[in-house]
């Protein structure tokens, strides 16, 4: 059997590449999940985008799905309240009730694969949303 | 040099709560390195995208929240006001961003949390 490649949690770069969660939180008041999100370039040049997501969508509960997902791999019991990119491969997870968990990708047992391929995937979902609620309708030739 | 009041702050921490209801937050992605110690190469990338654009050390993290405040402040920003962002051209040097000196300040609020941070200066 072949071995195990290790991930190249040495090199940043390599761990996460656009589009990358920059902030999430949940509105209450409007329902929705906010998601500052860094945009691949093929989408926005801008460093960062914002999409809102109402939470009863199916992107909404796709993220509260990767979410809770995330708040089980870092053993909280608690919800993610606030999430927070620091910059390359590290992240702030704020859970309710005020406990913090730093995500760095220097060798540490909280940076598996599944903690960053659900940041990924919130991310994509995120990307994805901007993109259908900025996109331009197709002009209709009667 | 005086310490930041925020410095004990932890990323993404609320530094201050706005009249408006708007709350500035910390954002360490974006505050200042030693630029000095970088070639080129690195400079483009720890200033980049994926690193986040840097302010220079002139702009520390009072001064950074004073800045958001009163341009938040002065653009009638507040909770009802939903996504938004402003550049800000300043007379000095804001920082660096994809390894370049830059001269504008983005400010970016969802709704609720507001950060800035430098962005290229348009041509």
């Amino acid at each position: 059997m072949k071995k195990a490649r290790p991930l190249p949690l040495e090199d940043e770069a390599h761990l996460v590449e656009p589009p990358i969660v920059d902030f999430l939180h949940h509105h209450p008041a409007r329902r929705a999940y906010v998601v500052t999100f860094v945009p691949e370039d093929s989408v926005s040049h801008a460093e960062t985008e914002v999409v809102e997501i109402p939470d009863a969508s199916g992107d909404g509960l796709r993220i509260k799905l990767q979410l809770d997902k995330l708040a089980r791999l870092l053993n909280s019991r608690t919800r993610i309240e606030r999430l927070t990119h620091s910059g390359g491969g590290n992240f702030e997870i704020r859970f309710e009730g005020g406990k913090t968990k730093s995500l760095s990708t220097s060798p540490s047992p909280d940076a598996t694969f599944g903690v960053y391929s659900s940041l990924q995937d919130i991310a994509m979902t995120a990307q994805i949303a901007f993109i259908a609620q900025h996109r331009t309708p197709a002009s209709v030739v009667a | 040099m005086a310490k930041s009041s925020g410095s004990s702050k932890r990323d993404g921490d609320t530094l201050r709560k706005l009249p408006s209801g708007l709350e500035i937050v910390r954002r360490k992605k974006h505050e200042p390195i030693d630029f000095l110690s970088l070639d080129a190469a690195d400079r483009k990338k720890l200033t980049g995208k994926i690193f986040g654009s840097k302010f220079a050390s002139t702009w520390d993290l009072d001064r950074v929240t004073n800045f958001i405040a009163q341009h938040v402040a002065s653009n009638g920003w507040d909770s009802g006001t939903g996504p938004a962002s402003m550049d800000v051209l300043v007379s000095e040097i804001a920082g660096y961003a994809n390894g370049k000196i830059v001269h504008a300040i983005r400010i970016v609020s969802d709704g609720r949390y507001v950060h800035a941070y430098p962005v290229e200066d348009r041509t």
